[in-house]
């Protein structure tokens, strides 16, 4: 199927592209169909294109790149909502939402708010992780890392 | 808004699924409980804010993508 995509205008994508948020994304609930696109040259980094609504578009980005040590501790309690029976751990994808600032020195990740994609069922959800030490805004860049 | 009173113990349902309940208050704090299906995303209003509010700031962006992407030389 033909979607009309914010940054790459009309794109051929296939139904496995396609993952369904019933919840959709905070702040979004009716955003529920959304494909994962990768972006050339950037790897670790994709778009999660609404297929519905050109506009909301969002930039994910594989954690570890940026953030090694970083851990999205969520019950598995709440993770049933995206899992069936046969989901193991390696179906399940993490990814943070990016903002991106004027520059990538001023581009930050969203910690706090985690989203998993199942990919065997292409199921995704956004998660809020609880009692934790992460924010809305962590700079991609650190400023101490001095590299 | 709906406006309830409620005293200590006491409870309020959302549905069939959900049920609100006063565990205690004191210091001007009350602790309650929440009994509602695991697929029911729950947050402190605060922290539900924040969120949305950053999501939001993440599509609306003035800079091209893109183009600042390609800046991460790595």
């Amino acid at each position: 199927m033909r979607i009309k995509t914010k940054y790459f205008g009309e794109v051929e994508i296939t139904e496995e592209t396609i993952v369904n948020f019933p919840n959709g994304l905070l702040g979004f609930a009716e955003s529920k169909r959304f494909a994962v696109l990768e972006i050339p040259q950037s790897p670790g980094f994709k778009f999660l294109q609404d297929i519905e609504n050109t506009y909301v578009s969002f930039m994910i980005v594989s954690p570890w790149g940026f953030f090694p040590d970083y851990e999205a501790v969520i019950d598995d309690s709440e993770l049933v909502s995206i899992r069936t029976e046969n989901t193991s751990e390696s179906d399940l994808d993490v990814y943070l939402v990016v903002t991106i600032g004027n520059s990538f020195n001023e581009s930050t990740a969203n910690l706090i708010a985690p989203i998993v994609i199942n990919t065997s069922d292409r199921l995704g959800k956004q998660f809020v992780l609880h009692d934790s030490k992460y924010t809305t805004k962590h700079k991609l860049i650190s400023e101490e890392a001095g590299e | 808004m709906l406006v309830l009173n409620r005293k200590l113990g006491e409870s309020i349902m959302l549905g069939d699924n959900i049920e609100i309940r006063i565990l205690e208050m004191a210091d001007g704090k009350v602790k309650i409980g929440i009994e509602a299906p695991r697929d029911l995303t729950i947050l402190r209003k605060e922290v539900y804010d924040q969120v949305v509010e950053e999501n939001k700031n993440a599509i609306n962006n003035q800079v091209d993508p893109l183009t600042v992407l390609r800046q991460n030389s790595k």
